[in-house]
């Protein structure tokens, strides 16, 4: 072979432009092309210090028989050439046995093809990066010149090896940034936690090429309450055998398990966060056998968003208390809003006030004092009776416009109750309702101003009444119970009138609504008005078709004294 | 026996001044009127009333500015208030007006209040 013109064009191919696989491939070409009956092939060494067959230009029997195989650093020939970083040379006859790979029997067919074995240690000073080969069919064995132009040669490979290996690390790296970068983009996008989740799922599906991607957040801390994000489909299987990951990852932190399936492989990773568990990020991906530089990209990517999502979280809970302040907030106006409705309707009220008096007191004289024709006296009678209406209403309203200070004593609800039954089934009207009254044993006198709760419950009983069409059953109930920390009476009044419709539910407490003809809609608004400055609370259970419930509860065992509203509206369970 | 019993009756609204009048001297009282604080302090140290009727809300002085003017000239001198406040009732009773009434087209309740007073 003409030495110079080989590496002349080895050394042209090895800084050309093309990739550097090809530049690779073209150089064995030429190594092959100028030895006689040759040909060569490149072991390279990787990572878990096993050597795999890469490079090779030709389907050659031996070739790819040693190409299954991926021999250990210092195993075999190949190995011991990675491992010493020396060159070997054999022919046939010197050649130990099946290149010391001794249970690769079905070498020894395809050897015997050749004679002439040179084995090359493609390193540099630092390392070594695999192992040439040339096998040659000639009886000759290889020249000076010959194992100098190899030595050169496997020089060059040794640096395209290099450059190989530098711009797969700088393109996993690359994917690795951009995979954050996007995820990061996500991250500060100021989106909700749902949306950002499902981004970065996305993101971690498209840079690990998985078929499924389930992120597993925890809601709190502390908490056994989890939000599931996931992209693309794993079959139930599948799905299950992450779980099991899932749940062993949380309860046991930072340990790592990979599942591989026939096709298939299992990536997962904990989401941590100031030492705790947070959440696991699994990812099902194609391929079998554990694939490193994708778990380690999922480490990566982990790692990142586990700091990125504390803050979303903390966010999110930060956005929650806003949400809340700003809902009470708004609560606030609008009551601000009543209230100065309240106050404008006081006082307008007062201003009609006096003329209505007068026009109704000399109405009344009127009647008194003049011989009046019949006809004459319905008038005045109608007169009257819509001043004394215009009156009532005019009470209501400067009832609920003013804030009673309230005059509590201690109450014997049950005897409170009676009286004011007592005082209901005393007017005829009442006669087709039936009132059932049921008290707990031992119910302790309760804290309250006893003539406005009377009204409280005697606006409740007036709209059962009404409801029912003054005909029915009220069951009253009187039991303690408890929310958090604190102890309540509760008073319950439920009717038979059908319930209340769902479309004006909502309504209900509000001041001026009514369904009724002559009503002020003000006895419901009144009612809660007075519950909430007694620190209690008015519920309502509406069965539509049967009937509605309204659950008064006041606060047992309180000692306070400052009465103000405290803000919290009526709650209406449906 | 003394005659005719003397109320005062103290409003700024002229109409209501001559509904409570007319009322009154139904029912035979001597009445007569005053339409603001001032005056009413005037009548009742020129004259003895046996009963005073006094509203609440009027310009300048109020009622309740009122009745403890008057209370201190005259101790004894009974003071229903009147207003349209019906919940003025309830923190009233530590003023020291004798009643209270919740003005009305329905003198009835002020005719009683002022009856049980001067025990008629």
């Amino acid at each position: 072979m003409d030495l110079i013109q080989v590496l002349s064009k080895v050394i042209d191919i090895s800084h050309s432009n093309i990739d550097i696989n090809a530049r690779i491939n073209g150089i064995l070409k030429i190594l092959e092309r100028n030895l006689e009956n040759s040909t060569a092939a490149i072991y390279v060494l990787e990572k878990d210090r096993r050597l795999t067959l890469k490079y090779s230009t030709r389907r050659d029997p031996l070739i790819l028989a040693l190409s299954e195989f991926r021999p250990l650093l210092g195993e075999g020939v190949p190995g011991s050439v990675a491992q010493k970083r020396e060159a070997q040379l054999f022919d046939i006859r010197s050649l130990p046995k099946r290149f010391g790979f001794l249970l690769l029997t079905q070498l020894d067919k395809v050897i015997s093809d050749y004679s002439q074995f040179a084995f090359l240690p493609l390193s540099d000073e630092s390392r070594c990066y695999g192992v040439l080969m040339i096998f040659s069919s000639r009886g000759t064995p290889f020249s000076e010149g010959e194992k100098r132009v190899f030595e050169l040669v496997s020089k060059e490979l040794t640096g395209l090896l290099k450059a190989s290996e530098l711009y797969r690390e700088s393109g996993r790296r690359i994917t690795e940034l951009m995979a954050l970068s996007e995820i990061g983009k996500v991250l500060i996008s100021g989106r909700d936690l749902n949306s950002i989740l499902r981004e970065t799922a996305l993101i971690v599906a498209k840079t690990l090429e998985a078929d499924y991607v389930r992120i597993l957040l925890k809601e709190k801390n502390g908490e056994r309450s989890f939000r599931l994000t996931t992209y693309g489909h794993a079959d139930d299987n599948v799905k299950e055998e992450i779980e099991a990951i899932e749940e062993r990852l949380i309860r046991e932190k930072g340990s790592l398990p990979n599942t591989s399936f026939d096709t298939y492989s299992i990536y997962a990773y904990p989401l941590v966060s100031k030492n705790v568990v947070i959440g696991v990020i699994s990812v099902l991906a194609r391929g079998e056998g554990k694939d490193d530089e994708k778990y380690h990209l999922l480490e990566t990517i982990s790692n990142y968003l586990s700091n990125g999502l504390e803050n979303i979280i903390l966010r999110a809970q930060l956005n929650d208390i806003l949400a809340e302040l700003n809902s009470a907030n708004q609560r606030l106006i609008e009551q601000e809003k009543l209230k100065s409705l309240g106050e404008m309707t006081a006082n307008i009220a007062h201003e009609i006030k006096n003329p209505l008096v007068v026009i109704g007191g000399f109405a009344k004289r009127l009647a008194k004092k003049l011989p009046l024709e019949q006809k004459e006296r319905r008038y005045l009678n109608i007169i009257l009776n819509e001043v004394s209406r215009l009156e009532n209403i005019l009470n209501e309203v400067l009832a609920y416009a003013k804030d009673v200070p309230l005059k509590r004593t201690l109450i014997n609800m049950d005897e409170l109750l009676s009286e004011l039954i007592h005082f209901l089934k005393s007017d005829p009207h009442w006669d087709k309702v039936e009132i059932v009254k049921e008290c707990e044993d031992g119910i302790p006198p309760v804290s309250c101003d006893p003539e406005q709760m009377k009204q409280v419950f005697f606006n409740i009983f007036v709209n059962a009444f009404e409801a029912m069409g003054a005909e029915g059953k009220i069951v009253v109930k009187i039991f303690k119970t408890e929310e958090g920390q604190t102890g309540y009476l509760c008073v319950s009044i439920s009717d038979t009138g059908g319930g209340i419709d769902p479309l004006i539910f909502d309504n209900i407490f509000n001041p001026f609504f009514t369904t009724k003809e002559r009503g002020t809609g003000l006895g419901l608004s009144i009612s809660n008005k007075i519950v909430l400055s007694h620190r209690g609370k008015i519920e309502v259970e509406n069965k539509r078709g049967v009937g509605a419930t309204f659950l008064v509860y006041l606060p047992l065992n309180q000692n306070s004294t400052s009465e103000a509203g405290n803000g919290k509206m009526a709650q209406k369970k449906g | 026996m003394r005659g005719k019993k003397n109320i005062l009756i103290v409003d700024d609204e002229e109409n209501i001044r001559l509904l409570y009048k007319e009322e009154l001297q139904d029912e035979g009282f001597e009445v007569d009127l005053a339409e603001n604080g001032y005056e009413a302090i005037e009548k009742v140290r020129a004259k003895d009333y046996d009963l005073v009727v006094l509203d609440i809300k009027m310009p300048g002085m109020d009622g309740i500015k009122t009745l403890t003017e008057i209370k201190s000239i005259k101790k004894d001198l009974p003071v229903i208030l009147c207003s349209a406040y019906s919940e003025y009732k309830q923190d009233l009773t530590s003023w020291v007006s004798e009643e209270y009434v919740v003005k009305s087209a329905d003198t009835t309740e002020l005719k009683q209040k002022i009856k049980a007073l001067l025990k008629i």
